[in-house]
């Protein structure tokens, strides 16, 4: 994974047991290094407060250019789920609850899941060859020299940025989502307007829009740690900073699958836990 | 090395590299290093490409650490210091880096009161009065403050990074080939930013170049590093050490070769290989 920390294969003895002994090594370096990266990460964020004029343009950089993309992927994704979902429920005779089915899945895994995503591909990677590409400059050696700290000055803005903003975006990706669908629905489906928000309302529970907004939060938190911390270990040249941007989309959205999946086990058993939890949403 | 550069015994080194080396992967590029800088001299470092000047330099303003060895700034071992020390200790060296390595995302003045607003507590009218001194002493128009780095041409963003490095007001200021890729004027021109950032405040200067003539103007004392992969393995990786007019005079042929840009033996080698 990590160019910079995995070393150099091992290349006069290469038995299989070296290989697996150079993986291994390889595996506990990077998750011990990243796992380091996160704690400075934490300590910079309850330690120090991020000026403002290098937190604004970080937020309007993740979170208001970001915008048009999860307008145009949440828009499309309604319609993908109504059309798809609806020739199932006709078949069955339950086209009148269309809203649910495409609602729910918003609501819960691919509202989150696919605005995550798109900011992995569309920040994460700017994210990581942004600060890559001020490795290479020695950027960020000037850095420390004017007495900044790095991770400080680099990380905690934008993983703050990620943290607050993605959850937001996730929101309204579920909104643009919903609506159409809704029209979708309504207007070349021929599905009852009223039927539609009224399966919606019923079968979307609180904890379905808490658990997509939870899982935000988390994707947030992991794309701009996975993105910052390749930069951070770019290697050098162009060639480095591409593997570092490519690297930062495809750990960080391997890491929203498989969060998306203990997260999802974790809310399916708190529901079980608090039955209350599934109460409908109005 | 048949000559040696006698060193000002009444002062201690103000950064001392003991017995450092430094890879990276495979690749080592320093071996064993003893060198000390001494308070107020102008050392300059030289050797081919590759040989290790800018880890050297890193080395020294602990911007890397070594694999083996000890960094002493102040005769206190930097591996000892607590961050806090570090930081504070750091920001007596200003260092001007190879591109210059200005922050691409602010403007020109922006990136010189970068260390000021991180670390001191200035009103921001003290700040601007610094800022535009030092863009005036390296010869930059008021103008060039408001343009960003991608707007300056190589010696005018060269300029600017000297400003920002001398906007702390540092007691050692590193520069790593201040005159790669410069016209012979401007060379000249950074050669003399150089002496004049001497002449103006008591500062200790180390200075990485392939520019003979700036060792000619710069130099009080200089070292050349040569490449650890020709290196005989034991012999020390610091071939030369002594004043210009020695380097210029001296009979090992690897030295002479370099100052005196002769590539003969070098090239044999090349082809050679």
């Amino acid at each position: 994974m990590a160019s910079s920390l995995i070393g150099n294969p091992p290349t006069d003895r290469t038995t299989p047991i070296h290989w697996l002994g150079w993986m291994l090594l390889t595996s506990v370096r990077t998750v011990g290094d990243a796992a380091i990266f996160t704690s400075t990460v934490a300590l910079g964020l309850a330690t120090r407060r991020s000026r403002s004029a290098i937190l604004w343009p970080i937020f309007y950089e993740i979170g208001c250019r970001s915008m048009p993309v999860i307008l145009i992927t949440g828009g499309f994704i309604g319609m993908v789920l109504a059309v798809q979902s609806f020739d199932q429920l006709a078949a069955i005779g339950l086209q009148s609850r269309l809203g649910s089915v495409v609602n729910v899945s918003l609501v819960k895994e691919l509202g989150p899941v696919l605005a995550a995503t798109m900011l992995a591909g569309r920040v994460g990677s700017a994210m990581a060859a942004e600060i890559g590409t001020m490795k290479v400059t020695e950027q960020i050696d000037a850095l420390q020299a004017l007495g900044a700290n790095p991770v400080m000055f680099l990380v905690c803005p934008r993983f703050l940025a990620c943290v607050l903003l993605i959850p937001a975006l996730t929101l309204l990706a579920d909104g643009i989502g919903m609506l159409s669908g809704w029209y979708l629905s309504v207007q070349v489906l021929g599905i009852s307007s009223h039927l539609y928000w009224f399966y919606s309302d019923s079968y979307i529970t609180s904890l379905d829009i808490i658990s997509g907004v939870i899982k935000s939060i988390f994707f947030g938190g992991a794309i701009a740690l996975v993105a910052c911390h390749r930069g951070f270990h770019c290697s050098s040249g162009a060639e480095g900073v591409g593997r570092a941007a490519t690297e930062a989309f495809v750990c960080s959205f391997i890491l929203v699958l498989a969060m998306d999946f203990l997260l999802g086990v974790f809310f399916i058993q708190l529901q079980h836990l608090l039955p209350s939890l599934r109460s409908p949403l109005l | 090395m048949t000559e040696t550069f006698i060193q000002p015994e009444e002062s201690a080194p103000i950064i001392e590299l003991r017995g450092c080396s430094r890879g990276f992967g495979a690749m080592q590029v320093l071996r064993d290093i003893s060198l000390n800088v001494y308070r107020g001299e102008t050392l300059v470092l030289i050797g081919e490409s590759g040989c290790g000047k800018s880890v050297t330099t890193k080395l020294l303003a602990n911007l890397l650490e070594p694999s083996s060895g000890e960094v002493f700034w102040n005769s206190q071992p930097v591996s000892q210091m607590s961050a806090e020390q570090m930081r504070q200790d750091r920001l007596k060296l200003g260092y001007l880096f190879q591109g210059g390595a200005m922050f691409d995302s602010l403007s020109v003045y922006e990136n010189v009161v970068f260390g000021l607003r991180e670390n001191r507590k200035m009103s921001e009218a003290d700040m601007r009065e610094i800022a535009f001194t030092r863009l005036r002493e390296v010869g930059l128009p008021a103008s060039a403050a408001q343009k960003f780095p991608s707007e300056l041409s190589g010696g005018m963003r060269k300029r600017a990074a000297l400003a920002r490095a001398l906007a702390m007001s540092p007691e050692i200021i590193i520069y790593d080939e201040p005159t790669t890729g410069l016209d012979p004027i401007m060379s000249d021109v950074i050669n003399e930013l150089i002496l004049q950032a001497r002449s103006a405040r008591p500062v200790t200067s180390i200075v990485v170049t392939h520019d003979m003539t700036t060792v000619k103007r710069v130099a009080t004392r200089v070292v050349m590093l040569f490449p650890l992969a020709r290196l005989p393995q034991n012999e020390s990786q610091i071939i030369f050490e002594g004043t210009a007019d020695q380097a210029f005079n001296h009979p090992d042929e690897r030295v002479h070769d370099f100052v005196h840009g002769i590539s003969g033996k070098r090239l044999q080698e090349l082809f050679a290989a």
